[in-house]
């Protein structure tokens, strides 16, 4: 391996998932320890644990107030997020060895068709156009170029799935890697990198902020 | 605010600005703007919620459909995400590392004069009644961003001009109130009430004057004893029926408190004038009149403003008599009001202060007949006049046609002879909803109804009896 197949290939791997391990840990810290607030609470606020863990697990699972508020939105955000829950899933499978072809076809045709709906949700409809800025298309953008990256390794490449099973593999348990053999696989690659390095400064924190919105301000400290 | 409002002018630059406003400031006024989002991005009492708030929204528009104006305007303008945006702009051009990356890209663009024109026309145009924060999925609270939005336009002297005045009259005044009443006619008033109590209630059940070492300040809103007099017959025997050892203070005796709407300097000093007034009278705790923003700005700025105050608890006087109900120290006949009650829930007290269930207690003990407004409680719809923008008479028509048109539907529907809202300026806002689209309401105090079903037995009237002698 040498020039960008190594630096993409070999290096950049280890620092995106440095930067974004480290970039969310900072960021959660430093929420955790920001000065004490003026009392901020939204009422009635859920009184103990098990509603709270209710109220969150409706939230992120079933996206409640979207639902409850507006269906045409919900259908393209919520199946958006699942679509990702899908890919990782055919992830862990995978690595595991056992590589489910179907979770990765439906995952994949998910996410691509739900970036499409959301793109167009936010050009057509007037109020959603009127708040979107150029981050939201560019993050719709990246998911969006990850999966033609995908999609065109896959038609033109033929990729081995072994072959990048072997080099997730050889990362993981930090041996030098062997790129697979399909050239686009380096796009793939480079793409969740940077996805990976942009996530923990990018607004997709709101994994990560959502608890501290709900937790620490709106049900007190 | 709409377009058919009255626009006031600035003679010598021919600046228009939407409503009246007194001494704007007209030069450097970029530069002004973001030296003050600096100094409130280093306040500690936002550093947390703005951090979230100015980097988390996900433009999902999810709260518009919980905000009575943009539901009633429909207008983009009036979308919350899009006025929050106006000050997130600000905040990416100037403090966030992005916005010094990549600029426009990253949603950051160089403040205008127009810019800051645009913010003061939308942070009026939202009542801080933070309904939109019921369905925000990232926890967004697009009401604390307009109070940001109109702390630093304050810093340019852009306020409406009626809380420029009511708060110099409140801390440089003679009088040291917001309506100007001197203490001497403020003596007479209680005076006045006192007598009519007695004639209602049939013994003293009056107002305590500088009663020092009680354990409680009572402190209104000055304007109702100008405006509410049933209100306050009603606190005062409320207080008195649960037997407490409470005084009004006659040196400082205002609750209202503007701050909370536009400036975090006038916040604190107005906080603790009331905080003095406690001391001098050396009680323990403050019971709050019927406001909502003066209950609140009381119960969530004290902790971390007036650190060394020696009160020790503040509630608000629906607090006060829904528990001495509970406790049975207070008795009321539901008989002595027919009439059906509904109930207004100030925002600041409802789902900002989490008192959802004394009121209704409270009525339900006056009254046979009370009926809920749909939607109710923490959903209820803000009166319109939310943000202290009952106080700006140049926005009467947005008040009455875009702002107060949800509670005026509202208020129809349920169609109940007496709308209860413990707030002077619900009171004030509702009473002319009522009046400009002619309901069949009458808008009352929560407290107006304690003075009617109250029950005295023997041994209280017996007690002020020899109390007086
Ligand atoms: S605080 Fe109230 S008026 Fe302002 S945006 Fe939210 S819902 Fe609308
Ligand atoms: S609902 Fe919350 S996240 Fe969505 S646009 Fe409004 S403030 Fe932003």
């Amino acid at each position: 391996m040498q020039g960008l197949d190594w630096l993409i290939g070999a290096v950049l791997p280890y620092v995106a998932a440095a930067v974004c391990l480290l970039g969310v840990a900072a960021r959660a810290l430093q929420w955790q320890f920001m000065p004490k607030h003026v009392r901020w609470t939204f009422y009635p606020a859920p009184q103990n644990l098990m509603d709270q863990a209710r109220f969150m697990a409706a939230e992120i699972f079933t996206f409640r107030a979207i639902l409850k508020q507006n269906k045409i939105l919900w259908i393209g955000a919520w199946m958006f997020h699942i679509s990702m829950g899908i890919l990782v899933l055919w992830l862990v499978f995978m690595m595991a060895g056992a590589h489910v072809a179907a979770l990765c076809w439906i995952g994949a045709i998910l996410m691509g068709c739900t970036v499409l709906y959301l793109i167009l949700y936010r050009l057509l409809q007037p109020a959603a156009k009127a708040v979107s800025t150029p981050v939201e298309y560019f993050n719709l953008g990246l998911f969006l170029s990850i999966v033609l990256a995908s999609a065109s390794m896959y038609f033109f490449q033929q990729p081995s799935i072994e072959e990048i099973r072997q080099y997730l593999l050889q990362l993981l348990t930090f041996q030098i890697p062997v790129l697979p053999q399909a050239p686009l696989f380096l796009l793939v690659l480079f793409l969740v990198e940077a996805l990976m390095i942009y996530f923990p400064f990018s607004r997709m924190i709101h994994m990560v902020s959502k608890y501290f919105a709900f937790h620490r301000i709106n049900w007190g400290h | 605010m709409s377009e058919n409002t009255n626009r006031s002018e600035n003679s010598k630059t021919k600046r228009k600005y939407p409503f009246k406003i007194e001494h704007p400031t007209e030069e450097h006024r970029p530069e002004t703007m973001i030296n003050a989002m600096k100094d409130i991005l280093n306040a500690d009492i936002y550093k947390l919620p703005l951090s979230i708030y100015l980097d988390t929204c996900a433009r999902c528009n999810t709260c518009s459909t919980t905000c009575h104006v943009y539901q009633t305007t429909g207008k983009v303008e009036d979308l919350p995400a899009y006025r929050s945006e106006k000050v997130r702009r600000i905040y990416k051009k100037y403090f966030s590392r992005s916005g010094r990356l990549f600029g426009r890209l990253a949603g950051a663009k160089e403040l205008s004069e127009d810019d800051i024109n645009s913010l003061l026309e939308s942070a009026y145009r939202c009542t801080m009644c933070r309904r939109c924060n019921l369905e925000c999925p990232m926890g967004v609270d697009n009401a604390l961003i307009t109070r940001i939005a109109r702390v630093m336009l304050s810093y340019l002297n852009l306020m409406p001009s009626n809380f420029e005045i009511s708060v110099n009259s409140q801390l440089e005044g003679e009088t040291r109130n917001t309506s100007a009443i001197p203490r001497i006619a403020f003596l007479d008033t209680l005076e006045f009430l006192n007598e009519e109590i007695e004639e209602i209630v049939g013994c003293d059940m009056g107002f305590p004057i500088d009663k020092e070492g009680s354990e409680i300040l009572f402190i209104a809103p000055v304007s109702d004893y100008m405006m509410e007099a049933e209100t306050l017959m009603g606190n005062a025997v409320a207080l008195n029926a649960a037997g407490a050892d409470w005084t009004v203070g006659t040196e400082f005796y205002d609750a209202i408190n503007y701050g909370l709407f536009y400036s975090d300097e006038k916040l604190e000093q107005i906080l603790q004038c009331v905080h003095a007034e406690a001391k001098r009278l050396k009680v323990k705790k403050i019971v709050v009149g019927e406001c909502g923003h003066a209950t609140k700005t009381l119960k969530l700025f004290t902790e971390i403003l007036c650190k060394d105050s020696p009160v020790e608890k503040i509630e608000s006087v629906l607090e006060f008599t829904a528990h001495a109900i509970m406790d049975g120290k207070i008795k009321l006949d539901p008989s002595r009001v027919s009439e059906t009650v509904t109930y207004h829930d100030p925002c600041n007290l409802g789902r900002m202060g989490g008192v959802l269930d004394e009121p209704r207690t409270i009525l339900k003990a006056c009254t046979d007949n009370f009926i809920e407004m749909s939607p109710t409680r923490e959903e209820n719809y803000c009166c319109g006049g939310g943000g202290g923008t009952v106080t700006m008479d140049d926005i009467y028509d947005f008040r009455m046609n875009v702002a107060g048109k949800m509670k005026a539907d509202q208020m129809r529907s349920v169609g109940a002879h007496y709308v209860a809202a413990p707030c002077a300026n619900c009171k004030k806002q509702i009473r002319e909803l009522i009046d400009f689209h002619k309901i069949d309401s009458t808008v009352v105090g929560v407290h107006d109804l304690v003075l009617k079903a109250l029950v005295l037995d023997d041994a209280s009237q017996k007690k002020s009896d020899s109390d007086e002698s």
